[in-house]
């Protein structure tokens, strides 16, 4: 029986692409990109470096809590308590001094940007204060060495290191199910993962015109109709804004337009003199959405840098997650 | 979500990336933008996947839109240049890759003749395999509208130069 012209179609289209295989490294970097929607702790960390081959040389860290200019030097763990005012704001009073405390942080500057971030399992049992300990600048050399050992007993540690000008990101991971796992012989790269420093200044910076562009991002799911829920504008405007406050890339002015844009959000609230899970002051900020799922994402009062985003959807949250923790090797791109 | 989760979307991803990829460079005639829309279209699974009951079908979904999107920006901006090709991988299990790698031009220029609708159409329903209801309710068109778009679109590519010769030696050897 000849063939119709429908099977040798199906056999053509089959035949021209049975060779290609999808990229190992995307999925991992969507379960990383989204560990932060996880019931997780973020801190976050950031290196910056003119070069990759001197990842560890220009260390910024943005995690800074008080009016004054961080020093490039300063530790996340080793800031003060914020004195909180002694007046009750409303919620968008506390994002408008957040979106003022961003336009005036500095944005880190170089080439590459890495943020390490530290998985660890509730399961396993590790100490309390297991993460401000891992955290503390003071920590001797070989303690540190120690508690990072730890670390991977305990959970997974991942590198992300972003190339602001072509939008690549290399992401390699240690995973402590693994016995000696360690870092690859090579970054996998994910390609057009990140906005370009430039392409992110080139968004614009009125809370109107922003909003408009967060939802054109997420167009195609406006309105999307999940089990029977439909997800709202405003659903989507508070995941994305979240989702983009946490790249290290966005400009100030950016970062300052994005609190404006959850200031104007309905269903946004926000609580005050709270800490994240290594006990750094935060201001917390959630919403509920129209699944009946609660995003977090934990603030820096000094700068709006993110400390924390947490997302509980229906169930057991059973993640814990810490960025920010962790050397990169001299070379991003060979791992040597 | 939760571990268990994780897990499970890692699972679909690796019984249905390379199908996913395959349906996204079909639809785009281009590799990194195949990468891209499988890529941003596992995002989107991801932070949905404890409420999507059909993942395969949300996948099509997302991707069928963001193709449009990619349609109408192309628009309005030039292709990017190819940077490097990063999934040319050899699957002895899976086809004859210098085969493939030979036929694919011809077969995307191919499909480049067709309207973005005509072209999901021919995709769904003939690498997909999904039948003419499942592609209408996916679409939002009605199933003559499919059947329709489909026969003219068959019968476009079939006339393409490049095409000619190898639909003419496949019904003559069957």
């Amino acid at each position: 029986m000849p063939k119709t012209d429908e099977d040798v179609l199906r056999e053509l289209l089959h035949r021209a692409t049975d060779d290609l295989h999808a990229p190992s490294a995307v999925t991992a970097g969507i379960v990383t990109r989204h560990h932060r929607r996880l019931r997780n702790t973020r801190i976050l960390s950031i290196t910056t470096t003119s070069v990759a081959a001197a990842a560890v040389a220009a260390a910024v860290v943005v995690a800074r809590v008080g009016p004054s200019a961080p020093s490039p030097a300063q530790h996340p763990v080793a800031l003060p308590a914020t004195k909180l005012p002694p007046v009750k704001l409303t919620a968008m009073q506390v994002l408008d001094q957040l979106s003022v405390a961003a336009a005036r942080a500095p944005q880190p500057t170089g080439r590459y940007i890495a943020l390490t971030e530290i998985d660890l399992n509730p399961d396993a049992n590790y100490p309390k204060n297991f993460l401000s300990e891992l955290l503390n600048p003071k920590l001797p050399p070989l303690q540190k060495e120690q508690l990072e050992q730890r670390v991977t007993e305990y959970g997974s540690e991942r590198t992300q290191v972003l190339d602001a000008v072509t939008d690549d990101v290399w992401i390699y991971q240690r995973v402590a199910s693994v016995p000696g796992a360690s870092v690859p012989s090579e970054f996998p790269v994910v390609t057009h993962w990140s906005p370009t420093r430039a392409e992110f200044a080139a968004w614009p910076t009125s809370p109107a015109k922003l909003r408009a562009l967060l939802v054109r991002q997420a167009g195609q799911t406006v309105g999307l109709d999940i089990n029977g829920v439909t997800e709202t504008a405003d659903d989507l405007v508070f995941q994305e804004a979240t989702n983009w406050l946490w790249n290290p890339l966005l400009s100030p002015a950016l970062r300052s337009a994005m609190y404006k844009v959850l200031a104007a959000t309905p269903g946004v609230t926000v609580k005050t003199g709270t800490t994240d899970q290594a006990d750094r002051p935060a201001i917390e900020i959630s919403r509920y959405d129209s699944f009946g799922g609660e995003e977090s994402t934990f603030e820096s009062p000094g700068t709006g840098a993110v400390l924390e985003q947490d997302f509980s959807d229906v169930g057991p949250a059973v993640y814990t997650a810490v960025t920010g923790y962790a050397t990169l090797p001299a070379n991003p791109y060979s791992g040597g | 979500m939760d571990r268990k989760q994780v897990r499970a979307f890692e699972a679909f991803v690796n019984e249905s990336g390379d199908a996913l990829l395959r349906t996204a460079t079909l639809l785009t005639s281009d590799r990194h933008a195949a990468e891209d829309v499988y890529q941003e279209t596992l995002h989107r699974l991801f932070v949905r996947w404890s409420r999507v009951d059909n993942p395969g079908g949300f996948c099509r979904q997302v991707m069928h839109n963001l193709v449009i999107d990619l349609a109408r920006a192309r628009q309005r901006r030039p292709r990017e240049l190819e940077l490097r090709d990063n999934y040319d991988g050899k699957d002895p299990q899976s086809g004859d890759p210098a085969s493939a790698a030979e036929l694919r031009p011809t077969v995307l220029a191919a499909l480049d003749t067709l309207t973005v609708h005509q072209r999901a159409i021919v995709v769904l329903r003939y690498f997909e395999d999904l039948s003419q209801d499942e592609v209408a309710e996916m679409l939002g068109v009605s199933p003559g509208t499919v059947k329709s778009t489909a026969s003219r679109a068959v019968a476009r590519l079939c006339a393409q130069p490049g095409l000619v010769a190898l639909f003419a030696d496949a019904a003559t050897t069957a």
